[in-house]
């Protein structure tokens, strides 16, 4: 789920290998009935057309767009952890732990980051936190993206524990905010008193609504360490007209709740209040904007609870133990959704009441479930149920079955203890493939396991972390017709995230050839189970012309630290077209020949290139008889320049090896050095000159990740660089000193940078030269750069642009191709007259991020827009400008009476 | 356009019409059976009407052991519908009786018991009769029941059968999707018949044989002390092993026979052409040899000698590898592996001795790649605390 930022093919590769059964459930759920097997149709046209589909939906997922998670909102994660990073060199602090270090997380996955089930639906805490900032929409700004991650740092991760630790902490001390629902859970994490609080005078609120009014421009407030307010500080708060207003106060009295009611902003969220008296209830509900009360441990007022389900489209109260029946009936008219995480044995007649809520319910902390209605409600797409006591059979027979719990974004969570024989066989008989994950690791019966493995069911057990020989048998003769085809739409009928030791031959070979080799989890490899993977014959396919083609497979252990020459050696007997070692920090010179030996795609953890090792690595990406593949270590963060001297040597030697066979058809092969989202927790990667000069000798494509700098000696040369692709990512590239931007300007082959600023003309010139468009990330570009880039002829995406000012780009917006057809700059905040005025002269439909519209002509120029406006983040307009935008049908906008009148120009962030 | 997909439909339509007029016949009240005798049951499996001959195939049924000399004589019968009918019923009959006799002779209390299993008197003799090797021997007469009966000791009765059986689970062992379906009776039954026989096998037989052991049922029987595991060291013993002798010691070692490992390894360091690489894992044998726990207790003459052995590896610099350990590397020689070994042969820690990087081993004791430093002054360091504690 996690992608990159710059490269598509990155993207593919993550999707493939980070969640390998993504596409294949995705392709399921998408599958036509007629495709089934019992269709009809000829097994061969089906995979045909299944290969089609997932190749659809393979492009679906390529386009173009900067958002890369699923839901797009993972550039906020990025940012957060990079401003740990930041804090952390300025303060002389540890550096944050490593992504791979981060307990319970894998960051293949950020989804489980935000969500409870790891692949979407209700939220956790940090989720339900993030919510109160970013919804789907803002996917597609990643200005608001990267700001909401460094706001979430402050906030405090559990309100109802008196020294609660704030996101941030956790972090950086390597937990995720709130973890997935297995594992260790949140009881272990440690306890870290808040950064000391701050008491804010009123010359003080003054001073900080000024400022957020000043540089935010209708943006967001954010006073997290402000444990307690006064009520006339709280009534000059109340005047702060931006978007959000975020306060730390743990408690809310009446008058203070008196005073924020007032609130000018149009949301209110106070993420450390737990409860409120009835007068502040009373109180807060009568605020005009949205009120967000993400803390509650407790919520008696109905009007107040019906207030926050009306302000919300996500209604997640995370901490919230105990409810009423009037309050349940409150919050069931949620229209859309409904968590209550922390309610753990509500009454019947609760539970009776939550079976009407409008929208879809989770009760993930639910212990006791009485009410069959309830149980109907919770059969969503997920069933999220992983802390229930028992079911009954008629419960089961509620929970599963439901349409798409057998797709990528479905699942049915149940307590392994829960699951009797007789559940089991209720379990079993489902029609639907579903995903099953049952959580704990005591089976409570022999029974169980051969029965769920004899269905259809996809089980997944991650608290197992070992089987005994029994189970071991039951799984081996459960599954021994099992198989996952490459082209065939197949779930894995059995996952086990933390089996930490393989060791089992039949085990290893079962799970082998259900989950295509790929062995998360695993720490642990015996030499008798890499045998079992080394021994086993390749898939073969017969041609039309009667030649047999070997098909080679992926191997991947993403968890495993070290790979013994014991074990590497019978693994390393077969030939594998991709060996995938992302942890892999130890291992022996010779094991990494054997590697060079058999593959030609590796991925290997080392974090750094001893000299000794660069020959054997730049051995790899080579294969007489397929050509070139690549080479990735993505934590190597420095290398010497002899290591990087033979490394490109070997590399060019391997190009030239293969030119004589290949000739012009080689596809060169890949470098890969560092990581893009690692990075920030690892500390910079540098690129000293000598490096640079050494690898820009590569002949092949070269990716540099995750650069913390760019000297500009270090751009001179790899100006230098001849290969097909030259890729910079991190914080060091993202705005280029003038001499670099000139040097890079001059490489010959497909230039990708992940630019937030660019102010040269040469290099905006080499941009608009090329045919791959890179500039995802882009906020801002001079003036004179624009009018160079705006020379670019192919699809032109802008979707980080803050800044909108002269003619030449707005005209490449109104002509040029641009994606969908429309013009969409979701986080436009600065928009010129001219260059509104050029906009308005095209035909496409234009979308804009503004938030404040004061100039009279600038509205007047989009109402001429013939392909309609929308300007869904509009804020604040002068009266003249509202009086326009409401003689304009083709201008869409929140409701012009809900948006502030400028009596006065607003100041500029400039 | 082919007419056979016209034909077909018109044949399955006639054969489903006739179906339902039988089941017409079927839904007939059926007469409760009179006492007849098991050989009128057997006549009226050819009976014209569908649900007499059900009903003689569930008095058959009911029957049991009863019914075997009658269904024996169906087996005969002149009538096509009596002959495949007494065939199922025989062949189910066999099954339950096959089960019954396991049943009973599995936990081996009762000695006497005569179960008549073909070549068991042969295996037994070999492995035991311990309920592991009976519970062996009944896999194996499941996988194999017909070569098993076929074979008495008699080579040319099981040479054909045998090279056929080679040659399928040759097929299953290269086809993805098959290999996992071989059955552990059936790999356990050539390697006996391969025991018992004078069988010259060819060396294509040999290496089916040699490569079923890297089945990954099998590979799990073989990591434990059992039936199947004498079975596969039986056989192994017979074929002379004129193999390098590296290869004959990592064998051992897998299957943890130390001993004969321990023989092995003082061949390789007595071996003059042996190369540094094989002599590492031959002084990692002995420094776990059996008796290296005690070595004080250990009869002196073999464990001077041994150490004697291994000493004169002390100065032998030959580099063997290179090892990445958190970004340290670490550099091994011939004498690193030689001090490590006697160290630990003489009771210590290594790592009380400088080697930091050492990591316990998946097959030796320790991985040698790790038995190396990271700069000489780490070794000389190391080499000079082992001789200042030999030091007199």
């Amino acid at each position: 789920m996690i992608t990159d930022c710059l490269a598509p093919r990155r993207l593919v590769l993550c999707f493939g290998q980070a969640c390998f059964c993504a596409r294949w459930r995705l392709a399921s759920s998408l599958r036509p009935r007629w495709l089934s097997a019992n269709s009809g149709v000829a097994r061969w046209q089906r995979a045909l057309v299944m290969r089609a589909l997932v190749m659809l939906a393979l492009a679906a997922v390529w386009t173009p767009a900067p958002a890369h998670a699923i839901c797009g909102l993972e550039l906020a994660l990025r940012e957060l952890r990079l401003e740990l990073s930041r804090q952390a060199a300025a303060n002389e602090l540890s550096a944050p732990q490593t992504a791979v270090g981060l307990r319970g997380f894998s960051p293949s996955a950020t989804c489980s980051v935000c969500h409870l089930a790891g692949f979407g639906g209700p939220r956790n805490e940090f989720g339900t936190a993030a919510n109160a900032l970013l919804t789907l929409r803002d996917r597609r700004d990643p200005v608001r993206n990267r700001d909401a991650g460094r706001r979430l740092l402050e906030i405090v991760a559990n309100p109802a524990l008196p020294d609660s630790p704030t996101f941030g902490q956790l972090f950086q001390q390597g937990w995720v905010p709130a973890g997935p629902l297995t594992g260790t859970g949140s009881n272990d994490v440690p306890l870290n008193p808040a950064p000391p609080a701050i008491r804010l005078s009123v010359s003080a609120a003054e001073q900080r609504v000024r400022q957020a009014q000043t540089e935010g421009r209708f943006g967001i407030l954010q006073l997290s360490r402000v444990q307690d307010l006064d009520p006339r500080a709280a009534t000059v708060l109340a005047t702060f007209r931006g978007e959000t207003l975020i306060l730390g106060i743990t408690s809310l009295s009446p008058e203070v709740a008196m005073a924020l009611a007032g609130s000018a902003a149009e949301t209110l969220w106070l993420p450390a209040v737990t409860s409120l008296s009835p007068e502040s209830a009373a109180a807060i509900r009568q605020m005009r904007g949205r009120l967000v009360l993400t803390g509650l441990t407790k919520l008696d007022s109905v009007e107040l609870a019906e207030k926050l389900v009306a302000d919300a489209e996500a209604v997640s109260f995370p901490y919230l133990r105990e409810l009423s029946p009037k309050v349940a009936q409150a919050l069931a008219k949620s229209e859309r959704s409904l968590t209550l995480a922390s309610l753990t044995r509500p009454s019947l007649e609760v539970q009776e009441t939550l079976a009407q809520t409008v929208g879809s319910l989770a009760l993930p902390g639910l212990q006791s479930l009485d009410s069959l209605a309830l149980a109907n409600k919770l059969a969503n797409t997920v069933v999220l149920l992983p802390q229930v006591e028992s079911l009954t059979e008629a419960q089961v027979e509620a929970l599963v079955g439901i349409r798409g719990q057998d797709s990528f974004f479905g699942g049915v969570f149940l307590p392994l203890a829960v699951v009797t024989p007789e559940i089991a066989r209720v379990l079993a008989a489902t029609p639907r493939a579903i995903n099953l994950i049952l959580l704990g690791d005591q089976f409570t019966s022999n029974e169980v396991l051969p029965t769920l493995l004899g269905s259809k069911l996809g089980v997944s057990l991650p608290d197992v972390a070992a089987l005994s020989p029994e189970q071991v048998e039951w799984v081996a003769a459960a599954l021994v017709q099992a198989e996952a085809q490459p082209g065939v739409v197949k779930f894995p009928r059995l996952t086990l995230p933390k089996l930490r030791r393989l060791d089992s031959a039949v085990l290893t070979e079962t799970l082998g050839r259900l989950n295509q080799y790929n062995f998360p989890g695993v720490v642990e490899l015996s030499p008798a189970a890499a045998a079992v993977l080394g021994n086993f014959p390749n898939d073969q396919r017969r041609l039309s012309d009667g030649r047999v083609e070997i098909l080679l497979s992926n191997v991947s252990f993403p968890d495993l630290p070290e790979l013994w020459p014991e074990a590497a050696q019978p693994l390393l007997k077969r030939r594998w077209s991709a060996i995938n070692l992302p942890s892999v920090e130890d291992l022996s010179l010779e094991t990494l020949e054997q590697i060079a030996e058999q593959t030609s795609s590796l991925n290997l953890g080392i974090a750094t290139l001893p000299e000794e090792f660069a020959d054997a690595v730049g051995a790899v990406p080579f294969d007489s008889e397929r050509g070139s593949g690549s080479l990735k270590l993505p934590r190597v963060r420095e290398l010497s320049p002899a290591a990087a001297r033979r490394l490109v040597d070997a590399l060019n030697r391997g190009v030239q090896g293969l030119r004589r066979k290949f000739g012009d058809n080689l596809a060169l092969p890949k470098l890969e050095l560092g990581d893009d989202f690692l990075a920030p927790l690892n500390g910079w990667t540098k690129l000293p000159p000598d490096v640079a000069r050494e690898l820009a000798r590569f002949d092949g494509s070269l990716s540099l990740n995750g650069l913390g700098e760019l000297p500009d000696e270090s751009a001179v040369a790899l100006a230098a660089f001849k290969g097909p692709y030259l890729t910079l990512s991190g914080p060091g590239v993202e705005q280029l000193s003038p001499a670099a931007a000139a040097a890079l300007a001059q490489v010959p082959g497909v230039l990708r940078v992940s630019l937030r600023h660019l102010d040269s003309v040469v290099l905006a010139e080499r941009f608009a030269r090329q045919l791959s468009w890179t500039l995802y990330d882009l906020e801002s570009v001079s003036p004179a750069a624009g009018d160079a880039l705006a020379n670019y002829r192919p699809f032109f995406n802008l979707d980080a642009l803050t800044s909108l000012e002269t003619v030449a780009m707005a005209a490449r917006f109104a002509d040029g191709t641009t994606g969908g057809g429309q013009i969409n700059l979701p986080a436009l905040r600065q928009l010129s007259p001219q260059a509104a005025e050029r906009l308005a002269q095209g035909s496409k439909k234009v979308s804009l991020g503004l938030t404040v519209l004061e100039q009279p002509d600038i509205a007047r120029s989009l109402a001429r827009c013939s392909g309609g406006v929308a300007l869904t983040r509009l804020r604040a307009v002068t009266p003249e400008v509202r009086e326009i935008l409401r003689e304009s049908p083709s201008i869409t906008t929140p409701p012009l009476d809900s948006l502030y009148l400028l009596v006065e120009p607003v100041p500029s962030s400039d | 356009m082919s007419l056979w997909p016209i034909r077909l439909s018109t044949g399955l339509l006639l054969l489903l019409s006739s179906l339902a007029n039988e089941t017409t016949l079927a839904d007939e009240p059926v007469a409760p059976p009179p006492t007849i005798a098991l050989e009128q049951w057997v006549a009226q499996l050819a009976d014209p009407r569908f649900s007499q001959r059900e009903a003689a195939v569930q008095a058959l049924s009911n029957a049991g052991p009863a019914a075997k000399g009658a269904l024996l004589a169906g087996l005969n019968a002149a009538d096509p519908e009596v002959r495949w009918r007494s065939a199922l019923l025989w062949k189910a009959a066999q099954a339950v009786d096959f089960e019954q006799r396991v049943a009973a002779w599995l936990p081996g209390l009762d000695p006497t018991l005569d179960v008549d299993f073909p070549s068991w008197p042969r295996f037994s003799q070999r492995f035991g009769t311990s309920t592991a090797a009976r519970r062996l021997y009944v896999e194996m007469q499941r996988a194999e029941p017909v070569l098993l009966a076929q074979f008495r000791g008699d080579l040319d009765a099981v040479r054909g059968p045998f090279g056929a059986l080679q040659e399928s689970l040759q097929r299953q062992l290269v086809r993805v999707r098959e290999r996992p379906s071989i059955k552990l009776g059936s790999v356990a039954t050539l390697w006996f018949l391969a025991c018992e026989t004078d069988l010259r096998l060819t060396p294509e037989e040999s290496e089916t044989l040699r490569q079923l052991a890297e089945v990954a049922r099998v590979q799990d029987e073989l990591q434990v002390d059992s039936p199947l595991k004498q079975l596969w060291l039986a056989w192994r013993r017979l074929r002379p092993d004129e193999r390098p002798a590296q290869d004959r010691l990592m064998e051992f070692v897998r299957d943890g026979l130390l001993d004969q490992a321990s023989i092995v390894a003082r061949e390789i360091l007595r071996d003059k052409a042996a190369t540094a690489e094989n002599r590492q894992y031959a002084l990692l044998v002995l420094a776990n040899s059996p008796d290296a726990a005690d070595a004080a207790d250990a009869a002196e003459s073999t464990d001077s000698t041994d150490e004697a052995l291994m000493s004169r590896f002390l100065d032998d610099a030959s580099p063997l590898g290179v090892y990445l350990s958190r970004g340290v590397v670490i550099k091994s020689e011939l004498r690193d592996v030689a001090l490590a070994a006697i160290i630990r042969r003489s009771g210590a820690d290594p790592r009380q001795f400088g080697f930091q990087y050492v990591k316990p081993g998946a097959t030796f004791l320790y991985s040698p790649a790790t038995l190396g430093f990271s700069d000489s002054p780490q070794r000389e360091a190391a080499f000079a605390q082992w001789a200042q504690r030999h030091t007199p």
